[in-house]
């Protein structure tokens, strides 16, 4: 019989205490392989809703909505916001009305005029010609397919607003009503027209990344002063976040403790072995066995509790981690063993039987032969 | 073949320190079947397990086969203990959860013998004792106190070892059992020209070897 047979049969010596060691380490094995599951799948959850968050923070004047006098921004303002850290893009805009070929439309300047935002929309494609040139206060102007078709518009045709003629550069479609009524100006071009000069009716900035999104909105708020109502998804965000982040850290400091626990296990119980068989060690060095093949032995005992235990936690902890997590989280969460899950459980046995072997190593080298045979 | 000189071991701390044995120097030849008697306490397992490369000498020097064991490293002692010595116990002590055959393989094992010749090897020596059969499979619990002897005697020569030493080899068996464990030693010391040195306090076993030496307050003095 090789050392390492000799091994997994020593794990069934005293079958009772391996049924012991095998539950106790099943338990701790699955415990720590549920949260690793619960905590992935947190994780992902979170990232997720971060990731339809997006980085736009909107800018308004206070009182401006439901008011016959609204209230402006102005240009001077804004650029305090456009010199923050961590600010990708600025995009101003003013709205008015007009009537073009007689009918009422909505004329929206801007600086950015692929931004739905602007017109009410979630979505704004360009469908034929391209976006206007938004840096001076050219006649340029986009006109949505809606208002093209109506009006008998393509691209490069004229028409006329605000006793100005512009020239079609571009059609678009955009995902509301609302949008496909719009005109859209260079901001110049509408204040001009407007007599607005230096006033924006609302902005959208943009933070470069979800992590400076809630540090971006403060330092708006901060340089807009009162004057300013300063809004991002970040809070709505957070306070949806806030519990799973709270079971997020709950199931990450529990995969560690019971992934430790379950090492400490292992650890005590070779300890424990290895001193009780302290003799048996004794009599295979006095017959010829060096430090290693003992050591292997005990290694194999060690992962054969570790193997075992640990299958028995894989499979009840994939069995039970979708509804663990949901009792955790409060309500049905989708949680599941992946692969990449799996080996992290394996390895995770491997560590287990590490620091119970590292154990019964050491003590094994420990163990003078003379002495263990004289200890009767 | 084996050889001490002034060998002394000392248990304990300076201020504290006991002597076990004191000073032995003794001489055997090989294929001899030498007793050593003594009292309890006298010092004979402390002598057998420096002669069999447990544990060093305090002082002195011990050679077997004209090498000097108290020098060597720990992996070299694993390597005289393989190959060189043999082991009996009072307490036979196989492990208890390998079966006879198994309990003789396992020192062929920590020598290296090639894995195929190992199981031959265990049965050809078990029955060389004389046990036979299903004995051979069973596990040391469900052996008798003579029959357990039998195999650590089995599993001392495994190696073929030119030295075989037994500590009280029938202190717990009956007169007839004892009887029959010394006479297979000192059959096995003639026939395959190994040296065996037998520990015990019956002064009856002493009357059968080859020389007797007396050890007393770990002094050593030949009979």
């Amino acid at each position: 019989m090789s050392v390492l047979g000799r091994g997994v049969r020593n794990a069934f010596r005293n079958v009772t205490r391996t049924v012991a060691i095998v539950v106790i380490l099943g338990v701790t094995i699955g415990l720590s392989f549920v949260m690793l599951i619960s905590h992935k799948a947190i994780q992902e959850k979170i990232d997720a809703t971060l990731a339809s968050v997006g980085t736009a923070v909107t800018v308004v004047p206070v009182g401006s909505a439901g008011t016959t006098t609204p209230r402006y921004l102005t240009t001077a303002e804004l650029g305090r916001v456009r010199r923050l850290p961590h600010m990708v893009n600025l995009d101003e805009a003013l709205s008015g009305g007009t009537k073009v070929d007689g009918r009422p439309v909505t004329v929206v300047g801007t600086n950015d005029p692929t931004d739905p935002v602007n017109v009410g929309a979630s979505t704004l494609t360009v469908v034929a010609g391209k976006p206007i040139d938004t840096g001076g206060d050219s006649d340029e102007a986009m006109v949505s397919a809606t208002l093209a078709r109506r009006d008998d518009l393509g691209v490069g045709s004229t028409f006329r607003a605000y006793g100005r003629t512009f020239t079609v550069e571009g059609i678009f479609d955009s995902d509301t009503a609302a949008g496909n009524n719009t005109v859209i100006v260079p901001l110049g071009t509408e204040q001009e027209a407007t007599h607005r000069d230096h006033e924006v009716a609302h902005a959208t900035a943009t933070a470069d990344s979800l992590v400076h999104l809630s540090a971006v909105t403060d330092e708006i708020t901060l340089a807009l002063g009162p004057g300013a109502d300063v809004t991002s998804d970040i809070g709505q965000a957070d306070q949806a976040l806030g519990p799973l982040d709270s079971v997020k850290s709950l199931s990450l400091y529990t995969l560690y403790g019971a992934a430790g626990a379950a090492a400490v296990i292992s650890f005590l119980v070779m300890v424990m072995i290895v001193r009780e068989r302290k003799r048996e060690v004794g009599i295979l060095k006095a017959i010829g066995g060096a430090n290693r093949p003992i050591m292997l032995q005990f290694m194999a005992e060690a992962l054969t509790f570790s193997g075992l235990g640990g299958a028995v936690g894989l499979v009840a902890g994939g069995f039970t981690a979708g509804s663990i997590t949901s009792g955790l989280v409060g309500r049905n969460f989708h949680a599941t063993a992946s692969a990449a899950d799996i080996l992290g459980g394996l390895a995770a046995i491997v560590l287990v039987a590490g620091f119970g072997s590292a154990a019964a190593s050491y003590l094994i080298t420990t163990i003078q032969p003379a002495e263990a045979l004289r200890s009767e | 073949m084996l050889e001490t000189k002034e060998v002394t071991k000392m248990f304990g701390s300076a201020d504290h320190a006991v002597t076990a044995v004191q000073g032995v120097t003794m001489n055997v030849a090989d294929g001899e079947f030498v007793t050593i008697v003594g009292r309890s306490g006298s010092g004979k397992s402390t002598l057998m397990s420096l002669l069999g490369g447990l544990e060093p000498p305090s002082s002195g020097t011990i050679y077997v086969n004209g090498e000097d064991i108290s020098s060597l490293s720990s992996r070299q002692l694993d390597r005289y203990r393989a190959h060189a010595v043999g082991f009996v116990f009072q307490n036979y002590n196989l492990v208890p959860n390998l079966t006879a055959t198994e309990n003789v393989m396992l020192p062929m094992e920590f020598a290296g013998r090639p894995k195929g010749s190992r199981r031959l090897r265990a049965e050809e020596l078990l029955a060389q004792v004389e046990l036979t059969g299903a004995k051979q499979t069973r596990k040391p619990g469900k052996l008798s106190g003579g029959e357990q002897q039998r195999v650590a005697i089995a599993r001392a020569l495994a190696n073929r070892p030119k030295l075989i030493l037994a500590d009280e080899p029938a202190g717990n068996l009956d007169s007839q059992t004892a009887g029959t464990i010394v006479e297979l030693l000192r059959t096995l010391a003639h026939t395959e020209d190994t040296t065996v040195l037998v520990v015990t306090h019956d002064a009856s076993m002493a009357k059968t070897s080859d020389r007797t030496f007396r050890l007393s307050d770990g002094r050593l003095a030949e009979e």
